[in-house]
Parts: structure tokens; sequence; C-alpha cells
């Protein structure tokens, strides 16, 4: 019988599919793990200050990079009228002049104790939110007997963006 | 004298081995040439593709270049393609009985740089437009405007995994989340450095790929000198920052394709294979390498086979394709079709029963592989250069199919060494020594000997290494071929 000297297979061939491709280090995998995480930041106007619209205020100021994806809202009596959104405030801009952050604003006249959902603007910028930046909230139109206005948004931020600890600067500083 | 050993023998899952990296040596593949061969048509033999058959002549009056599928609601269980060219020319291929229809009177505006279903429309891309239509496209128009885009080469849409539509965009990334007007779509949804072109769009189930350049050139007319910042990007569709962006030089960048856990990019001079996780390196060089054509792949060819399997034209006049049809299997980067003279501008993959592949080529030709052709086609696969680190004398090679020979059917060998100067087997193509159905009729191995005729100037009998063992198939199924020589004593030098 005579003796295979040379198959195919002992020659080197078709490597790529067996090798590991070589990965990133593992503390730089980790923190992209899940790529970003989410959580939630709440306000609430309470009774009859929400038919003021001086109560719509600030209500979130990020440190790290941010970006909304959505956002609920419901009250305890509906307005006669009027609409509300969450606005981005970039830094020195007024709260009343920022880009409104959802798709569509929240109606004030829905019925009472249900709840609305809007998802992010289509405007990508306008859902980004850098360190300097903060939310508020914006009423528009008649708010009589508006009543306990809460608004809760869903944020995401970058796992890599999360801060390891205290800023330089402030500990230089000493602040 | 020694008795004759076998040296080289080529069987199971050696037929899955597919294009090596280099016509020398066998390295990330094994064979030098194989032409018009889907190894997983019948994983373990080698039978050559599916014959192509024209389809359309008379009718395409252009080259299509990009096809979408959809199921008819109004002849039952029949699926159409709709071809949409770059002149405001659209044709609807009906794939039972493979006739085509122009349809270029219902629209008024282009879909060849793209087109994709979403939301229950066709949406298509010309230079400048993104048009949304109903399906099937009415007699009168329906169509609805949802972007001006910039004049571009690339605007092939892609769904996201957030279920948006998104285009490349020059410098952005349009998305769509409306089908019935412009509110809520935006064509610079993520935007880029001015000097960004957007080249190609895919996904990997969590992130948003996207493949560009900064070479400013118009693909496929892009200059073949010098080095660019290309970049593959893994996004959320969420953060304004990139999860991932791995820059790389090339010349260009033409596409993204994703095969299970790999991200193929094509490059001018390399195609490159990366994740999220890992940098880009190459997986076949294209530049100097006489294994693979080098033009670049147009959008509309692009296509997946299956879930793991892509395939491309290569803007030549071929249809490569990489991956595997199950994990049991080994990759495999192969050459599924050639087509004499022409150009590929569009594919389309119909992975129903009847396994079809549409090709749409230049010169307004349309071809259809189906599997129901009964035509033998010709698959030609020459090994990369192997070294047997002594000398041999060639005895005979051995072709073992799985079924026998079929009228018109035949398997040819030619060995040759010295980088093809000198003749080991003389080609048996056409001659009494050719293992053809009309030479031996039913038979189902045969073994090739010297051939005992005329020997040219060139022929020699003794080798240390084979540059090309080439295997020319006509439509057999064959499931080994093996080399026998007599080892010689290694202080035997080899002149000629």
């Amino acid at each position: 019988m005579a003796e295979s000297i040379i198959k195919t297979e002992g020659v080197e061939l078709n490597t790529l599919p067996t090798e590991s491709p070589p990965e990133l280090p593992r503390e730089t995998l980790l923190r992209t793990i899940h790529d970003y995480i989410t959580y939630e930041v709440s306000v609430t106007v309470p009774y009859i200050d929400a038919e003021d619209s001086n109560f719509y205020t600030i209500f979130y100021h990020p440190n790290v990079k941010c970006f909304l994806i959505e956002a609920t809202c419901r009250f305890t009596t509906a307005s006669t009228s009027g609409t509300l959104t969450v606005e981005k405030l970039t830094n020195k801009t007024a709260r009343g002049s920022g880009l409104s952050m959802l798709a569509s604003t929240f109606d004030l006249t829905f019925a009472a104790n249900n709840a609305q959902l809007r998802g992010s603007t289509t405007v990508f910028a306008a859902s980004q939110l850098n360190p300097g930046d903060c939310m508020a909230l914006r009423a528009s139109g008649t708010l009589t007997n508006l009543r306990n206005v809460c608004v809760t948004v869903l944020m995401g931020v970058d796992m890599k963006n999360l801060p390891m600890g205290q800023r330089v600067s402030t500990v230089i500083s000493g602040l | 004298m020694s008795e004759p050993k076998k040296i080289i023998e080529i069987s199971g899952l050696d037929w899955l081995k597919g294009i090596s990296t280099h016509p020398y040596i066998p390295v990330g593949g094994l064979f030098q040439q194989a032409t018009n061969f889907n190894p997983f048509n019948r994983p373990g033999i080698y039978f050559p593709s599916q014959a192509a058959s024209t389809i359309g002549t008379g009718v395409i009056l252009d080259e299509i270049r990009s096809m979408t599928s959809y199921v008819s609601s109004a002849v039952a269980g029949v699926s159409f393609v709709l071809g949409f060219s770059k002149n405001t020319r659209l044709y609807r291929i009906r794939t039972d009985n493979m006739s085509v229809e122009n349809l270029s009177t219902r629209i008024a505006n282009d879909g060849g740089w793209g087109s994709i279903i979403f939301k229950n429309k066709i949406v298509y891309a010309g230079s400048t437009t993104l048009t949304a239509n109903s399906i099937p496209i009415p007699r009168v128009s329906a169509e609805v405007s949802l972007l001006t885009l910039d004049n571009a080469y690339q605007h092939k849409p892609h769904i996201g995994p957030d279920r948006n539509l998104y285009v490349p965009n020059k410098s952005n990334v349009a998305r769509v989340t409306s089908v019935t007007g412009t509110t809520g779509n935006s064509a610079s949804f993520l935007a880029f450095e001015d000097d960004v072109i957007v080249r190609g769009l895919s996904d990997d189930g969590i992130h948003l790929i996207i493949v560009g350049d900064t070479n400013s050139a118009t693909n496929p007319t892009v200059s073949a000198v010098g080095l660019y910042r290309c970049f593959v990007a893994f996004w959320n569709m969420k953060s304004q920052d990139l999860t991932r962006i791995w820059e790389f030089k090339d010349n260009g960048v033409f596409g993204v394709q994703v095969v299970e856990d790999e991200v193929i990019i094509h490059g001018q001079t390399n195609i490159y294979t990366c994740s999220i996780n890992s940098k880009p390196r190459v997986l076949m060089p294209k530049t100097n390498n006489t294994n693979i054509t080098s033009g670049p792949p147009e959008p509309g060819s692009l296509v997946k086979m299956g879930d793991n399997v892509a395939l491309w034209g290569d803007g030549v006049k071929n249809i490569y394709g990489y991956g595997r049809i199950s994990p049991h299997l080994p990759k495999s980067f192969f050459h599924l079709h050639e087509i004499a003279n022409n150009q590929t501008y569009s594919l389309f993959y119909d992975g129903g029963a009847t396994d079809k592949l549409i090709a749409a080529f230049g010169s307004a030709a349309l071809y259809a592989f189906t599997g129901t052709t009964t035509a033998n086609q010709t698959s030609t696969t020459k090994i990369a250069g192997i070294d047997f680190k002594q000398p041999y004398e060639f005895s005979f090679a051995k072709v073992i199919l799985s079924q026998k020979l079929s009228a018109g059917q035949s398997v040819d060998l030619e060995i040759l060494t010295d980088e093809g100067d000198n003749t080991v087997l003389r080609k048996t193509d056409g001659t009494a020594n050719s293992f053809s159905h009309t030479n031996f009729p039913g038979k189902k191995s045969h073994i090739f000997y010297p051939y005992p005729g005329t020997q040219a100037a060139s022929s020699i009998a003794v080798f240390e290494d084979l540059s090309d063992i080439q295997i020319r198939n006509i439509g057999a199924s064959v499931r080994r071929v093996e080399i026998w020589g007599k080892p010689l004593r290694p202080d035997q030098d080899v002149y000629k």
C-alpha cells in the first residue's frame, strides 16, 4: 500500500478561519460590553404649580455626554389647552430658547392619568447632551386646570464616557 | 526501481478550501484559480456551478443597478424582482418563468442607486432623490419623495437594527423613519467630516456598520494611486459618539458585508475582515495577486446567499463569494461565476426552493443561474504551487467521481512545473487521454498516464515542485483527485 507523502491537509491551508482574531484589551472590552447603559430622570410640577409656565424649569444638568432615548408624561388633571416638551439648553442658552428633544410635543389636553410616550427628535444633534448642556421642560399655551405633571426621561450614556473618578482639574484645584 | 507513491490527494473538505491568498503557496485557501465553482453546492464534491441562461433579451435596454423582490398580491405564489437602472428605467422579472417586462413608464424618479422594501413600500434612491412607491408599482404614479440627497455614487439603503432606514449620503448618513413624506426624515442624521464619503452600510444586529474613505473620486473610477484614510465605524444609532471606529489606509473602500461575526470590507487594494473588537486585517490581497481580479464591486452587486455567505461582483466579469452554509464547514473564498467580457452591476439571490441567482451585467445583459439548468458548466481549478521537498518522477494521476459521467461531461488534467514553463502531464482536453463521456461512457474513475504521443520540448517527468495542477471539469461530480510519483534520490538535480 502506497503511503501518502503529502496530502494537502498537511500543507498550510486555509488557516484564517481557525485563527482567533486579536482582540482589544479586556478593560476596553469590559467598558463596551453593553455599549451604552440607560437610566431615568424624572421631574414633577406639583399640583397648582402646573398652571404656571414659570414652574417648568431646568431639571437635569449632566457632567458627561449622554442622550435622550424617549420620554413619558402624565398628569392628574388635563389642561384646557397647551403642549409640553423637553428642550435642550446648550451652555448660555436661556430657558425657552432651546431645541425640542422630542419627536413631537405632549398634548396637555390629553386624558388625565393616561401616559403619553414620545421618542427622540429626528434632529440628531438635539437629542445629544454634552457637559454644560441641560434639559428643561417647556410648556406652551394656556395651562388652565392642569395639575401634577410628571415627566420621566429615559437617557443613555456610553459606557466609555462614564467617568472613572473625580475630574483631574477639580482635584488639582482642590474644589 | 521504487514503487509509485501518492504525493497529493485532493478530496473531501479540500474542495471547500477556496482561493489561496497567493499563487505560489496554498495559504488561506488551496486554489490559485477555481472558476465557476460553488463549493457549497455539493460539499465535499467538486461540481461546477449552475450554468447561466440569458433572460430579458430585447426588453432590457441598459444595466440594472439594483434588484429587490416582492411577493405578488395579484399572481398567487409568484415573486417578482424589480430591477432599477440609472436611466430612470424599471424592469420587472417574474421568477417562475423568468419573463421580463419594462415598467419604466410607471416611475419618474431614478432607482439605480439602490432599492429596498421598507414599511410595505419600495424605497429607491437616485443620484439626488430618495423615493417611496407602492407595491406592486401602480400604473398611475404613486411616488412619494422622502429626501433630497447629495449627489454621490453610493446611496444603497440599509435597514438598521433600530428598524429605521439609513442611506449613505456623501459625508452624512441619512435616516428615514417615514415613507409617507419628508417629515421625520433627515438627510444628514449622522455627519462625518466634510472630506469623508460614506460608501456603504450594514449591521451586526446591534450596531449600524458604516464604511467610508477620504478619496474624493467617485467610485468606480476611484483613483488607483495614493493611500487615503479609510474607516469602518460601529454606531449604536443613539449616541453622538461612535462605539468604535477602525481606521486603515487604502486607496478607497467600496462597500461592507457581514458574514457571521466577520465584517467584510471591500477595499481597492485588499478585502479586509474585522469585527467591533478586532482591527481590519487582510482577508484577500487584491494588488499584484493573479488569484483574484481587482475591480471595484458595484453597490448593487453586494448581496447575501443565505445568512452566512456573501456574494459580490468584482466590477469586471466575476462573481465571488465568502462564507459557509453551516458552522460545521470551513469558511471558503470562492469564485462562483465567470461571465466573459462583461461587468457585474447587480445581483439578486433567491434563497427559495429554486436556488436562483439573477445577475445583471454590462451591455444590458441579464443572466439567470438556476438549479433547473441542465447545461454542463465548465469549471477550471488550479492548485496553488506545492513544494515536495524532494525530486519525484511522475507516474500517473487518478480521478474518482461520485457519479459516472453523463453525455457531454468530462474531466481533464494538466500538470505543470517551473511556474508553468515545463509540462509534467500534457493537457488532456480533446485527446484520447481525456476522461470524457465520449471516450469512456459509463466510467466512474480514470487514470491519466503520461500521454505517449509526441512530447514537446518543454515536457519533463522529474520535478520537485508543481506550480500548476489544473483540473478542467465539465459538469462532472469529482470526489477525489490523486497524483502519484516515484521518489528519487535527493542528490539529483533537475535540469530543464
